[in-house]
This record gives structure tokens, sequence and C-alpha cells, in this order.
């Protein structure tokens, strides 16, 4: 059995076959990462926040095992890949980074548990008070709200995209953001409290 | 961003803010992206499809020629001509050049000499905490494929406690280095594995041994030796006595090279040849569709199996009551030692049934000392095992009785000139200020000794009472 899947493979390899995916080409990928590495830049800072440093070490490292599993990718390069390019993003948040090599694996069904939203980063920090508090706000919602305000603010997604993602339907999205929203408002601070 | 200030909140406000995040990375981000893979690399499809006949017809012939190589004798004596992992030198020695030679070493002052008071010790003070090995430096595995272009071979198999520690890609030369150590081994101590598209060959001496040995479906070349110089020396000479021992092959066109360094401490080597050969053996890429070494793209470490010590190496331990489980004899441990001359740990070795207990200012990796150190020594008594220092002048050595046996006390060191070419070894010089001092005994099985040694130019000083008031403690 592990002789013929090595024949298959061989052939696959022999014969090109692996060009049939559509980002094999060192150039259709360098065309995805220019086209998206902004939206995966933005999405791990608000799924996870921390130091930039390392959310950009997050966002190279996503690249990174994407170009390593382009090979399984399938779908549309221009609506299917950053979907996908999230995905692996979302894990790799999930399951930690530093020095930590992550078990996952490009295929792999995403875990839902996003975990704690980390302290601000340094550019957030210094854009003033009030984004301290918004950062403070955002820790306390649960990680799918979180998710979903990042994907529609950060990312200027649009509603049926996001459920498209995140395989809900769209006035699931519209409801739970406007709940959001509604959430972050009342438990927004009145002045006295600065 | 939205101007905010003075006004009440609303979600309106508030969606204004979301929006207004828009953070971008940085240029350090930016100048680490240039050398990514999918910028360096090109695919055209015909090229690949040509390459790829060629690579194909290539691998046949390896397969060819690898086969002759390992199955008759001829052929092992023409790989070892025509694979060059290494370049042979003209000769065993070679001038240094100017840059690598040593600068003399600083001079120091004595410290000024003062005595040392005893304090009480209890057993359970006879345990050390094992060191703990820092996280890996340097860059992540990850980054480095990227940066060198192709998946690195990983250990899926390592030696008894070894790890990873440093990842560094030399942008010269286009290679990897992974560092691995472990923390019971000298602090010099390691194996490293560098891999790349062609590691230039290294030197050696016209007399290195150079030997073939297979690893998978490729021949690798296996060398123990190194260049040594003598301090103020100006020419290295080869030879195969110590230094590292470095096996090099080739596997899936990536130029692969372990080597292991042994450091200056007594110690013999922590890991085999065949642990090496073994480590070799289990390198693996990840991901692999016919591996069962990776869970995905991270491969899965076993142990080696740790190979049975019969050598004279002493093992260290943390605890007393550790070596007391393996000796045949009661370790005893003493009630009273110098202030400031903690235990540090116990080596043993099992076949001469001997034991040494340290104390002192020692290193992590248990090899190096800083400042005075006393070690009690204990074996069980054997017509080989004559612990008493020889040549000591008759003014050095004093009979003593330790608990009723009786013992001999030395002050002092011996030092031994070096000796001229084709002279006999000269007399040792006994230097009575060294502030060295040891006391010996037996008893009817055993053989103890307690040394105390300041350390090079250390003021520390234990009287020969208070020496002996350690031995009576033993308990």
């Amino acid at each position: 059995m592990k002789d013929a899947r090595l024949f298959q493979d061989f052939n696959r390899w022999f014969t090109g076959g692996e060009r049939e995916t559509p980002l094999f080409d060192s150039e259709a990928f360098n065309e995805l990462y220019e086209q998206s590495y902004l939206a995966v830049f933005r999405y791990i800072y608000g799924l996870r926040g921390g130091p930039v440093e390392d959310i950009e070490d997050l966002t190279a490292e996503t690249f990174t095992r994407a170009w390593k599993a382009r090979r399984t990718f399938v779908g549309d390069l221009h609506n299917a890949a950053t979907g996908w390019l999230l995905r692996i993003a979302r894990r790799l948040v999930i399951d930690g980074y530093r020095y930590d090599r992550s078990r996952i694996q490009a295929g792999d069904e995403p875990p839902d548990d996003i975990p704690h939203l980390g302290p601000a980063p340094e550019n957030l920090v210094l854009m003033g008070e009030q984004y301290e508090t918004l950062w403070k706000l955002l820790q306390r919602l649960t990680g799918r709200q979180r998710e979903m305000l990042v994907l529609r603010y950060f990312l200027d997604w649009r509603v049926n995209q996001i459920g498209e993602y995140l395989q809900i339907s769209e006035n699931t999205v519209s409801v739970t953001i406007h709940r959001t929203l509604a959430q972050l408002n009342r438990e927004w601070p009145d002045e006295r409290e600065y | 961003m939205p101007d905010l200030s003075n006004e009440k909140m609303n979600s309106e406000k508030i969606e204004k803010m979301l929006e207004s995040v828009q953070p971008e990375p940085g240029n350090r981000f930016h100048q680490r992206m240039t050398k990514v893979p999918w910028k360096l690399a090109d695919h055209p499809v015909m090229k690949q499809k040509q390459q790829r006949y060629g690579i194909a017809i290539s691998i046949v012939a390896i397969l060819v020629i690898i086969s002759v190589f390992l199955t008759t004798p001829a052929g092992n004596v023409l790989a070892q001509e025509i694979l060059s992992f290494f370049a042979r030198s003209e000769g065993n020695v070679k001038p240094v050049p100017t840059e690598y030679m040593t600068e003399p070493l600083p001079t120091h002052t004595p410290e000024p000499p003062y005595g040392l008071a005893l304090v009480p010790v209890e057993v359970d003070d006879f345990v050390s905490q094992p060191p703990i090995l820092p996280a890996p430096r340097g860059i992540h595995l990850d980054e480095a494929e990227s940066l060198v272009g192709f998946d690195l071979f990983e250990p899926s198999k390592l030696p008894r406690d070894y790890a990873l520690t440093k990842v560094e890609f030399d942008n010269k030369n286009k290679t990897v280095r992974m560092e691995f150590k472990s923390p019971q081994a000298g602090s010099g101590e390691f194996f490293a594995i560098t891999q790349s598209k062609g590691l230039e060959p290294i030197e050696v001496g016209a007399s290195a041994e150079v030997e073939n040995i297979q690893i998978g479906n490729s021949i690798a070349q296996f060398v123990q030796g190194g260049w040594f110089t003598p301090l103020d020396s100006t020419v290295a000479t080869w030879t195969g006595e110590g230094g590292p021992s470095i096996l090099r092959w080739e596997a899936e066109g990536i130029s692969v090279e372990i080597l292991f360094m042994l450091n200056d401490s007594f110690l013999p080597a922590y890991i085999t040849r065949d642990e090496m050969i073994d480590l070799a053996e289990g390198l693996v890429q990840c991901p692999s569709s016919n591996s069962e070494a990776c869970d995905g793209d991270q491969v899965i470490i076993n142990r080696l199996p740790v190979p049975p010590n019969d050598t004279d190496w002493m093992e260290a331990y943390r605890s007393v009551a550790e070596v007391e489980a393996l000796s045949e004899f009661d370790i005893l441990v003493p009630g009273l030692l110098p202030e400031g001359i903690p235990f540090s740990h116990v080596r043993f070795n099992a076949n001469f049934q001997t034991a040494w207990i340290e104390s002192g200012d020692w290193a992590n990796d248990l090899t190096h000392i800083s400042g005075p150190n006393l070690r009690i020594f204990q074996s069980v008594l054997t017509q080989q095992n004559e612990t008493y220092p020889e040549n000591y002048p008759p003014e050095a050595i004093e009979a003593v009785s330790i608990n009723g046996y009786a013992g001999k006390l030395y002050r002092g060191s011996l030092t031994w000139p070096n000796a001229a070419t084709g002279e006999p070894t000269p007399a040792p010089i006994w230097n009575p200020e060294s502030g060295i001092v040891w006391v010996t005994w037996t008893t009817d099985t055993m053989n103890y000794s307690i040394r105390f040694d300041p350390g090079y130019m250390g003021g520390e000083r234990l009287s020969p009472q208070n020496l002996l008031l350690i031995a009576e403690s033993l308990h």
C-alpha cells in the first residue's frame, strides 16, 4: 500500500502533477501574498494582540506554512485563498507560537477556542487613551464576537463574506455585530471614570 | 483617526474607532519577507520537466554507483577516493594564520589567604537542583527553512536528554546550523547538524582515518580528530586523538554534517560514534508523505537507548540518595562543611564502586568550578585503588587518627616542570603555600580521602584541624 502511494507520489512529481494546483507557481503565490499580507497581519493583530513583533512573526509564519502546503490548496485564488490563509493564521494564534512548533496541518479543521486577547500593541497605545479603553473592552468579548468585529472593521469585509468564512448565516453575523457594538457602548466608562 | 474628545460614546462612534485601527507591519517584516522562497524560486513548467528527467536519470545512476560502492571492497576504496566530504592535507602540520594565534594569558595576583569556619549540614542538604536548558536561541526552524530554501532534516531520535538550543543561518554559505546540548554534558560539549546545498570540504591531516559508513541509501564519511595549536605555537598539528567527530553525507541533494564536539574536561565523549550514526539514520524531512516519524510538519522525537556505561567515567548525580540506590556501600555524608562551600553533586562509577561528593560553586555542566572545592572520596577497598598521593616530601606528611583509624594528612601541592625533549621527567616541586590540604584513611572495607583546594590563586584556607573535624563528622 505504501509502495503504491510512493509510486503515485513519484509519478505525480515526475509528470508535474502538482502544477495543477493554482498556488504551485511562485509567481501565483507571490501575488496572493501581496494581496493578502495586510489582511493576515490585521487579522492576527485583532485576534491576538501583543507586541507588533510577535504579530509580524506570526504573519510570516502563516505564509511560510501556506507555501509549504500550497499543493493542498484548491479553489479560487481571488475568493477562497484569503480565507484559507486566515484559517492557517487562526490556528497558529490558537496554538501559540514562539518555539512551540505547532502540530497543525493546513488541511485540518480549525479549532474554535480563540485565546484571550493579549495586551494592546504598541501602535494602538500611541493612538490615545480612548483606544486603550476600546482594547480593554475588546478583551472582555468572546473570541467569536471579537473575530467578527476584526473581519468587519479591521479587514473591511462584508457581512456575507464573514458568514461564508465562519460558515454561519449573514443574519447571525449582522445580529452578533450589532449586539456586540451595543455591549461595548454599554460597558464604555463615562467621563468621570477616566 | 476620528475626533472623539468630549463626546458621549455610542455604537456609531465605536464603529468609527474600530474602522480607524488600520495597523501595518513595519520595515523589519518587509525586509524579512524579501528572502522568502516564493520571491526567490523560479518554477517554469518546461524547465522543471527537463530538470526532472535529468534528476530521474541521475538518481538511477547514483543508485547503481552506490550499490557498487557498498557491495565490493574495491568499490569501497573507490568511494573514499571519489566522495570528498573531506580534503586531505599534504601533511599533519600546517602554519596557523596570525589572526588565530593565541593571546598570552593574563597574569593573576593571588588573593590574600583567610581561614574558613565550619558550618553544620543536614542529610537533606545533599540534594541540588538540576540545571534547565534555556529556550532555543537564534531563528525559528521554519524561518531557517525559508531562508535556506529547502525542508531541513531534523532528528527523530535524540540521544539521552539532548535538546535543540540554537538555530543559525549563514547567509554567505547558505547553510543552516542546528545546535543541540545536554544539561548534563560539559559546557563545551554539543553536537551540531549543518545542512546546505553544498558544504565546503573540511581539511583533515594526511594521516586522518576517513571511514565510510552507510546512512540509509547514502555513503557517509566519518572522521575523528582536529588541528591542535599549542600555546604560543605558530603551527597546527593534526591529531586523531580527541577533537571533534564529524559525519558527512548527502541526501535528497542536501549536504548534511553532524559534528560532535568534546570539551576539554576529563569526561569522555558523552555520545558515542554509534549514537551519532543512529542519530544520522533518524534524520527526517517533515512533512513527508512516507515517513512515520512526522506528525504533520513536526518531527516526533524519540530517545535513543542509553548505552551501558562500562568505562571509568564518573556519572554525575544531583543527590546522595540517588547514588545510595546504586552503590553497594553506604555513602557517608559530612555533618560539617566549610562556610560558603555547599554540596553540589556526586560522581559515581558502578564498576569501581567509587563515589566523590563534590562541594563548591560548580557550573551547571558540573565540570567547571569557580573558587574553592571540597571533594570527599569513598571507594570499596581493593588492591588497585590505593589513593595516597605519592612524591610528597616527608615534611608535607603528618600521621593522624580519624575516629580511631590511622590516616595521613598532606599539606600543599605538587607540580611537575616540563621535561626537555629526550630528557626524563624531572622530579615534582612541592608548593606548601598552595592552600591544598587533604587527609586519607582506610577502614576494614573502605578507602576515604577528603581534599580541599582553594582554586586558582584563591585566598580561602581550610586548617588541617578543621579538615580532620569534617573527616570525623562523616556519618
